[in-house]
């Protein structure tokens, strides 16, 4: 177990006995991961996120005695987070487009490690991962973005180990294919849908 | 051995257990296609971490424990305003340690105890009457500001800052209090 966690056990656990200042220390210490997490999946909208993360933050305060050890604290509020986001999303009907994963073509790929190195090419890859279905969004950002080990990412996204492998396999897929298409200039940043995945 | 291919995103943000860990870096050794996947992989993260973190969001905790005090308060009755009378003590104390005695420095351009020196920096504040004393602690504590005297017949205290430090800064972070402080003044300094 790291240090982290085992403060954080600890944090979680003063929480629970009332103490307003390990909240506002755990406050500290996530907010910036949930928020990042929650705003990157509402399409950039910082103040719909902040509401998010301030009921998850909410929720730490009255649930932190529930809390049971059985998870990593900071992914269980990760968890809560990814489930008020849906149900936020649920509330405003906006579109979830997780079941229709699209299968990756074999492609010619070119030097992709290279093309993401550059500045030009962080936009480029900024501009693929908006592009990669919500799952798939997810799932990469939550183990490159938050190093989290596969069992806390199915935990976070409720769903089983082997989606989140699948997932990922084709979130690479996706970006790759991405990310070759706009070096070869075959589509560009401009265009709103460009190099999405196109429906077959 | 056929190629890892799953695991590969797991050694490379080191969440891979130790065993399997061993098992790929033997694999890697010999396998020129994993071992492309693999830098591709480390980059992109090393690209997504490129991308900064947002700044902790110093409102939302003040609306957070706002939230949690009026829970509190449901549960338990507390008398508004009760940290003034606790507040109110502490400044005797601080006043009294400069040896000056003051009810009218709100009027006055400078106000400086005796022992300050000169570059320290001032901001008038007034809390919003909900805020608790835990809050207003730890918000000082945050500017690095002491309470030198205060409350004034308006409510105002006065905060001194450190030397060296951004008074408008400090300014700019009591003001964004949100539930905490109403409004913050930078005094001006000569
Ligand atoms: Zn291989």
């Amino acid at each position: 177990m790291t240090d982290s966690v085992a403060e954080e056990q600890a944090l979680l656990q003063a929480v629970a006995d009332g103490d307003q200042r390990a909240l506002q220390t755990l406050y500290r210490r996530w907010q910036p991961r949930l928020q990042y997490y929650v705003q990157s999946r509402l399409g950039g909208d910082a103040a719909a996120a902040q509401d998010v993360v301030h009921e998850v933050m909410l929720d730490v305060w009255r649930q932190a005695g529930r809390f049971e050890g059985r998870s990593k604290p900071l992914t269980w509020a990760m968890s809560m987070a990814h489930n008020k986001l849906v149900d936020y999303l649920r509330k405003w009907s906006r579109e979830d487009s997780h079941d229709n994963v699209p299968e990756p073509e074999d492609h010619e790929e070119g030097d992709t490690a290279a093309a993401i190195q550059g500045s030009q090419e962080a936009a480029y890859l900024h501009h693929c991962i908006r592009q990669l279905p919500d799952g798939q969004r997810d799932a990469i950002q939550l183990a490159f973005f938050d190093d989290m080990a596969y069992p806390d990412i199915a935990e976070v996204i409720d769903c089983p180990l082997g989606t989140v492998k699948t997932r990922i396999f084709h979130a690479r897929a996706q970006l790759k294919r991405c990310l070759s298409a706009l070096m070869k200039g075959l589509c560009s940043l401009d265009e709103p849908d460009g190099c999405s995945p196109r429906p077959s | 051995m056929k190629h890892p291919d799953d695991d590969l995103p797991a050694f490379v943000n080191g969440t891979l257990p130790a065993s399997d860990r061993e098992a790929i870096q033997a694999h890697l050794a010999g396998c020129e296609q994993c071992r492309e996947e693999v830098h591709w992989l480390a980059t992109l993260r090393e690209q997504m971490q490129n991308d900064p973190l947002p700044a902790v969001n110093e409102m939302g905790m003040a609306r957070l424990m706002k939230a949690v005090r009026d829970e509190e308060k449901q549960t338990a009755t507390s008398a508004p305003g009760w940290w003034r009378g606790a507040l109110a003590a502490a400044v005797l104390v601080v006043v009294a340690q400069f040896g000056v005695i003051t009810s009218q420095w709100q009027q006055e351009t400078v106000y400086r105890p005796l022992g300050e020196t000169v570059e320290d920096a001032r901001i008038q504040v007034r809390f919003v009457e909900t805020a608790s004393e835990a809050q207003i602690r730890e918000l000082l504590d945050r500017v690095e500001g002491q309470i030198v005297a205060g409350p004034s017949a308006l409510g105002l205290y006065l905060i001194a800052v450190p030397e060296g430090a951004s008074v408008e800064q400090a300014a700019t972070t009591l003001r964004s209090a949100e539930g905490i402080v109403e409004q913050a003044m930078v005094e001006s300094a000569e």
